[in-house]
């Protein structure tokens, strides 16, 4: 096919012709912002950050290897770093310009004069947002795990690469969902990193830690208690000292899992959907 | 005029209290349309409302019978060239325009091959594979011509697509929206210069404070322009000597000193005058500094207008 629903004649045509396929919009969506993504200099700024577990890494390697485990060491890396400060970070610096980025520089004017779905467009960025924004987490991993292992083949038993295989898969989708959530905003507000730094560090960071209910309400107890339920991380030091302060609401990680689930997919629905119906006024 | 290809029926839009644009009806065929109006009247609202990038609060606009905010595939017979300076900077040009005709269904050779032709049309071959984000202005702009253009649709909007050309490539791309008109593509072109307008063609549509204001043969409006006395201040080297030399011109009303070195010229026949002027300052031997014409522009323009309809 070279072309679809374009007639070379002019005259009235009896039928408008249709859109073309979600699926070839959303590849060229998702290809093109891949390499716009990798292209910006947001990506090394967030990829400096990502070195600061490797640096704590490295100072464990050098003076606290010998008083911590591995295992400890790293669910504690996961738990004080990546689940409080790094996920939260990288999901805002990729999801709240999911579709920003095209507002703010204007060329989303170009997307909303082709005859594709807005659903499929928003579909594609978020994907590559998404991609991005795991890889560079899963490099500072990989990386971490290296600098744990490489000349320490002590370390290597099979309950530690359990616990860090897990530990991956929990910050990456975490990832995920968070990224999702701050693509939401970047759709629906004029400043949506203000709000995605509100809500990251003032919801979640504030409400988790009170005790009840109530911080059943946030994904950070949900992320938590994916590592709780399946590690004994409350040997971590601050999971410890805050266990003894707050009566943790008892919800099990597979609930949890399905909170998260669920919570990906409705963010993924409703930012599509106000993304499809959104009006920006370019000038 | 030919059959309406596109059809604005009572179109407005409100920007919370503000008007953008009032009950706007107009039906505008194939070839090109100048689409006049001053800074600020209503123009890219006008134009993002047809090129479906804006809803309208009320009304409708039609192409070739089909309601555009029903039909998103339309925007396959729509090309937009939008004002705002934005490009994809970190894409080359080649590749900008691949990926959105790709956007409009087309594969990826058939992609390469428009991309191709629109970039020989708009003399951007040569750059097509340095990224844009090193493009100059008039580039720039050829490039969001080119992108407008690349997918043969059958009705263009060119938002002010001359804005920071220089005189080669406004040439250019004015020979290039002619050439399009004469295809029978439906091209509407905004401007707020008259006589860029004038260049590509007869038909205008003259928008202000956000309603047509006037709309047909642009003759007509000269016409209108042309039974107003024009104003002319000339610049020159002894004001009081050229006023008594100019005054007896037949096309002269009046003639005001405004300073030793300053006067201000009233004609009712402006082109006569230009025309016989050369021959009256050499006559006179008095040497001349600068031209000026006060209101031969769109807003004088539109000011007779509003005289003329009150």
């Amino acid at each position: 096919m070279k072309e679809s629903g374009h007639d070379r004649h002019f005259g009235p045509v009896s039928q408008p012709p249709g859109l073309v396929p979600f699926g070839q919009v959303y590849r060229l969506v998702f290809a093109a912002s891949v390499k716009d993504l990798i292209r910006r200099r947001r990506l090394v700024f967030i990829g400096l950050v990502c070195i600061l577990p490797l640096l704590v890494t490295a100072m464990w390697r050098a003076f606290g290897g010998e008083h911590l485990s591995a295992e400890m060491f790293f669910s504690n890396l996961v738990s004080l770093l990546y689940l409080q400060l790094l996920i939260y970070i990288v999901a805002l610096a990729f999801g709240v310009p999911t579709v920003h980025d095209e507002v703010e520089g204007r060329t989303i004017t170009y997307l909303f004069t082709r005859p594709v779905s807005r659903v499929a467009v928003y579909a594609g960025r978020l994907t590559a947002v998404q991609l991005l924004a795991g890889s560079l987490l899963a490099l500072s991993l990989v990386v971490c795990f290296g600098l744990m292992v490489i000349g320490n083949p002590g370390v290597l038993d099979l309950e530690f690469i359990r616990v860090y295989v897990n530990h991956v898969l929990i910050i990456l989708f975490s990832t995920i969902v968070l990224t999702g959530l701050f693509s939401i905003l970047g759709v629906a507000f004029q400043r949506p990193l203000v709000w995605g730094i509100v809500y990251a560090f003032g919801w979640e960071g504030v409400v988790a830690k009170v005790p009840g209910r109530l911080q059943t309400w946030t994904l950070d107890f949900h992320i938590r208690n994916l590592i709780m339920g399946e590690e004994d991380v409350q040997k971590g030091l601050l999971d410890t000292f805050r266990h003894l302060l707050t009566d943790q609401a008892e919800v099990s990680a597979w609930v949890s899992f399905a909170v998260l689930t669920v919570a990906l997919v409705v963010f993924v629905y409703v930012g599509g959907v106000l993304f499809s119906r959104k009006e920006y006024v370019i000038n | 005029m030919n059959a309406p290809v596109l059809e604005c029926q009572s179109l407005t839009r409100w920007y919370g209290q503000v008007i953008g644009v009032s009950t706007v009806d107009c039906q505008v065929g194939p070839g090109v349309t100048g689409l006049l109006g001053l800074n600020g009247a209503g123009k890219s609202t006008l134009f993002k409302l047809m090129a479906g990038q804006l809803r309208p609060s009320l009304g409708r606009v039609l192409l070739l019978g089909h309601d555009l905010s029903h039909h998103r595939g339309l925007f396959r017979w729509i090309g937009f060239c939008p004002e705002p300076d934005a490009l994809y900077e970190s894409m080359t040009g080649r590749e900008m325009l691949v990926y959105l005709l790709r956007l409009q269904g087309f594969d990826a050779p058939e992609s390469e091959r428009r991309a191709q032709l629109a970039l020989d049309r708009t003399h951007l071959a040569d750059a097509a594979d340095r990224p844009v984000a090193g493009y100059s202005k008039g580039m720039r702009q050829k490039i969001k011509l080119a992108q407008a253009l690349a997918h043969d649709p059958k009705v263009l909007f060119l938002d002010e697509p001359f804005n920071g050309m220089d005189p080669v490539s406004r040439y250019e791309s004015m020979e290039l929206i002619r050439a399009l008109g004469r295809e029978g593509k439906t091209v509407m072109v905004s401007s707020h210069i008259l006589h860029e307008v004038e260049e590509m063609t007869s038909i205008i549509l003259l928008i202000q404070n956000g309603q047509i204001l006037a709309e047909g043969n642009i003759r007509e409006i000269r016409d209108l322009v042309e039974r107003h006395p024009h104003q002319v201040r000339i610049e020159c080297e002894d004001a009081r000597r050229l006023a008594v030399d100019l005054l007896p011109m037949e096309e002269v009303l009046g003639v005001k000193v405004e300073a030793p070195l300053r006067l201000v010229v009233e004609t009712d026949r402006p082109r006569r005058f230009f025309g016989r002027l050369p021959h009256a300052l050499l006559s006179s031997g008095v040497k001349v500094r600068g031209f000026q014409t006060l209101d031969d522009d769109l807003k004088s323009l539109f000011e007779y207008l509003v005289e003329d309809a009150g």
